[in-house]
């Protein structure tokens, strides 16, 4: 259990416990100190008790579990393993180039409940189309809006490798369209190869080492 | 005796918002978007619903207060 999750559940465990004495014997509110207690443990801790909760959810919301949690995104999640370099995720994943319990979130920044409304709108729908809709096939999931430059410039950005790469040099406004969003950097056939879900069945797949493995000396 | 109205508010305030609380600790044992889902539509409704219940008490008792004391005495 993480320090969050600890916070969080002291937090209920005390609020739940002051309500229950309260509501058990609610003419303890009759005198001063009662008061005091009904007000701390009716208002103060169950407010202070969900906004901790509320801030933790959102927290395991952007992890990869939560993420590959739904059947329909298990392939996605597989890609993140494919033994290939070209496959763009995978090599971020492999390399921890992206922190591996937060992968999706870290490259999808303004999908579903972390966007903007209309984007938050779509995430529930996801949850309503997991339990009661028709779940579309894996290969059929495509993203709303075309992938943003943004998201892949906001670690690339500035960085020598990228600016001095003689793939973003192969003409004069290569670099400056790139980093405009004219270019996009998985359109423009540099790299095509994300998830590819379709050729997963011939894929090899790298094995992570457990992560609790120490370096061998 | 019966118990006084804001009694039986501050009550009914402190079983919605245990059954909130309890509901988020439900919540907290699993990373799943239903969890996250539930969180939002059931412990978090819960809670706040049951808070204004108990602000309500206090406010209501204290005009019904208000109002008494205002009265002339005969």
């Amino acid at each position: 259990m993480n320090l969050t999750v600890f916070v969080e559940v002291v937090l209920a465990v005390l609020a739940l416990a002051l309500v229950s004495l309260v509501a058990l014997r609610v003419e303890l509110t009759r005198a001063q100190g009662g008061k005091i207690l009904a007000f701390t443990a009716l208002f103060i801790l169950p407010g202070l008790a969900t906004w901790v909760g509320f801030n933790g959810q959102m927290d395991r919301a952007e992890s990869t579990r939560f993420c590959l949690s739904c059947h329909v995104m298990s392939d996605y999640g597989k890609s993140l393993y494919v033994d290939d370099p070209s496959f763009v995720p995978a090599v971020h994943f492999q390399n921890r180039f992206v922190p591996r319990s937060h992968a999706c979130y870290t490259c999808h920044t303004d999908y579903t409940l972390f966007g903007p409304f209309h984007s938050k709108l779509r995430g529930v729908r996801h949850v309503y189309v997991q339990y009661f809709g028709t779940i579309p096939q894996p290969d059929k999931i495509k993203l709303y809006t075309p992938y943003n430059n943004r998201e892949c410039l906001h670690c690339h950005a500035d960085t020598r490798r990228f600016d001095e790469a003689t793939e973003h040099k192969k003409t004069p406004t290569m670099l400056a369209e790139i980093y405009s969003g004219k270019l996009s950097c998985l359109g423009s056939h540099c790299h095509d190869t994300i998830h590819d879900i379709k050729d997963l069945q011939y894929a090899t797949f790298w094995k992570e080492r457990s992560p609790h493995a120490t370096p061998a000396h | 005796m019966p118990r006084p109205l804001i009694e039986r508010r501050i009550r009914l305030a402190g079983l919605l918002i245990g059954l909130g609380l309890l509901s988020q600790l439900v919540t907290f044992l699993w990373i799943h978007p239903l969890a996250f889902m539930a969180f939002l539509l059931v412990g978090c409704p819960l809670v706040a619903i049951g808070i204004v219940v108990y602000l309500y008490s206090l406010v209501a008792t204290q005009s019904v207060d208000g109002a008494s004391s205002s009265q002339p005495n005969h």
